[in-house]
């Protein structure tokens, strides 16, 4: 599913997050968009899910304008959303939660359960913990649960918001594994990251934001050698006439 | 002690009409954390809908029943779209004030369409009292109660069986979240303010059925059995409504019994006065907000 997003504004009363954002990720591919926290990123992925409505622009799903449908309505579509900070139900049982991702796409129960059949075999974590509350999952496995309940939804474009935040660094692994697995299936996935390492390594195509705008794209292989990028995200710098990392 | 037994048997079965009330209002507050005072004044729109047919058409039971939801949920879909639908985010205070101007309008509105005031309703049953030992059941008690578990068994089983249950789950939990699982919160909000219009016309029509008669009066009796017996039981909790309507039930009739019908009323305040300062989250109330927070907490 190809997505399509043309200059698009977002504001909230004065601060205006997000300003002029134009990008594409074409059917199949990960693209990842990097910068750092208060960048706009994540006010932009909202926007384009229809979690928040934007000020002005236009998004685009293989060509259908989508601009500003609420979220529910896009699920359907297969536009599905991994949100920051996992947002799960805490009282909710793992089956349950993931029955709520099948419930918005308004899959029929055998399809449903097709569905869980095959998101499971992925998370087999999940599948022996299913009569368990979502809150009392690992933060580890409550970011697997949320990326499966969004899988549940069996999505044609996938919206990644900071997947890694506040994982434990293998967890994070895990995590990328994952996604990269995910994108090697032909899923198409627009990942929002502040580990841009580790983004940029299981991306094809990048995107730098920063204010709101964004300042720098690429292939992800040249950006993660980018100079600039290099200096102000990854924590390294170079030294001007060796051309050699310094700590 | 035949008497306190007798007593509680009654209360228990009043009683459990006025869980279906506080499960009604429990519904609402947990689709939208707002207090839907006009659940009272659309249940008695459903009841004089039901009066009408049976004075109109000699309509029997079930086709009294029928009207008596029907009327009911019409009145509900309009306090819905006035006072919660229209007033969306953040001002739950407007919303139930609006609630109780539409509540005004409602039973000005009935008052003058039935200007009698008092109408009969058609009754649960005729049949006389069956005896156990020396203990009596009123058959129109025996038909609430058997309705009302029957109601809360289907409720049950809609909550934890079905999608709509599972997603209204979800909204009275953390609305937030649940919109970002793709939930329609509209939609579910306006479902459960029908479900909560069907559960509280069963009670209507059973408490109207054992009166039988009616008078707009019954919006406001309604409302306040409700919400008494849904703050007994825990704000919120769906065991906590079952549970305090029952007590208020068993309240009530314990007090009408030894203290004498003037004092009903005030025993069933005097209870709840102290539940509110001393157990201020209900029968159950507590126990849900703690695990919530236990939960949340680890999230």
């Amino acid at each position: 599913m190809r997505l399509s997003i043309d200059e698009l504004h977002v504001s909230y009363g004065k601060v205006r997050a997000v300003q002029g954002v134009s990008l594409g990720v074409d059917t199949g591919r990960l693209v990842t968009v990097i910068g750092t926290n208060g960048a706009g990123k994540s006010s932009m992925l909202h926007a384009v899910s229809g979690m928040v409505r934007p000020t002005s622009g236009k998004v685009t799903l293989d060509g259908d304008d989508i601009t500003g449908k609420p979220y529910h309505k896009l699920v359907p579509r297969g536009l599905v959303l991994v949100p920051e900070g996992r947002q799960l139900v805490a009282g909710l049982s793992v089956e349950d939660t993931l029955m709520l991702g099948a419930a918005a796409a308004r899959m029929t129960n055998a399809e449903a359960h097709r569905q869980m059949d095959d998101v499971l075999s992925r998370f087999p974590i999940l599948a022996e913990r299913l009569k368990e509350r979502a809150g009392l999952l690992s933060g580890g496995q409550a970011q697997m649960l949320a990326l499966a309940r969004g899988l549940m939804s069996a999505p044609r474009l996938l919206l990644l918001d900071e997947p890694s935040l506040g994982l434990a660094p293998r967890a994070v692994r895990d995590l990328f594994a994952m996604v990269s697995e995910l994108a090697r299936q032909g899923l198409t996935i627009l990942m929002v990251e502040q580990n841009v390492r580790q983004a940029l390594a299981i991306a094809e195509y990048g995107y730098v934001m920063d204010s709101g705008r964004i300042i720098l794209e690429g292939q992800a292989g040249e950006l993660a050698t980018n100079d600039m990028l290099v200096a102000s995200y990854l924590g390294v710098a170079r030294d001007e006439k060796t051309g050699e990392e310094t700590a | 002690m035949l008497d306190f037994v007798q007593n509680l048997i009654d209360g228990l079965m009043v009683g459990s009409s006025y869980a279906l009330l506080a499960l009604g209002f429990t519904l609402i507050f947990g689709a939208m954390r707002r207090l839907n005072l006009s659940y009272g004044p659309s249940i008695m729109v459903g009841v004089f809908a039901g009066t009408l047919v049976h004075m109109q058409y000699s309509a029997g039971l079930i086709a009294v029943a029928a009207a008596t939801m029907i009327g009911s949920a019409i009145a509900t879909v309009y306090v819905e779209r006035l006072c919660f639908a229209a007033v969306r985010s953040g001002a739950a205070v407007a919303s139930m004030v609006s609630s109780f101007a539409v509540w005004m309008q409602i039973e000005e509105a009935v008052t003058l369409a039935f200007p009698r005031r008092t109408y009969a309703f058609p009754a649960l049953s005729d049949a006389p009292p069956i005896y156990v030992g020396e203990l009596f059941f009123r058959i129109e008690y025996v038909v609430m109660a058997i309705v009302a578990a029957l109601v809360m068994l289907v409720l049950y089983a809609i909550l934890n069986r079905t999608r709509f249950g599972l997603q209204l789950r979800a909204v009275s939990q953390n609305p937030v979240a649940a919109r970002y699982s793709g939930i329609n919160i509209p939609a579910v909000t306006l479902q459960a303010f029908l479900l909560a219009a069907v559960i509280g016309a069963i009670a209507g029509f059973l408490i109207a059925g054992t009166d039988q008669q009616i008078t707009p009066r019954f919006g406001l009796w309604a409302t306040i059995k409700g919400l008494i017996a849904m703050m007994l039981g825990g704000l919120g909790s769906i065991p906590g409504a079952i549970l305090g309507g029952l007590l208020l039930g068993v309240v009530e009739a314990q007090s009408q019994w030894y203290l004498g019908t003037e004092y009903r009323d005030l025993m069933a305040y005097l209870v709840l006065f102290a539940f509110l300062v001393l157990r201020p989250g209900g029968l159950m109330g507590t126990v849900a907000v703690t695990q919530d927070r236990e939960a949340a907490r680890r999230l």
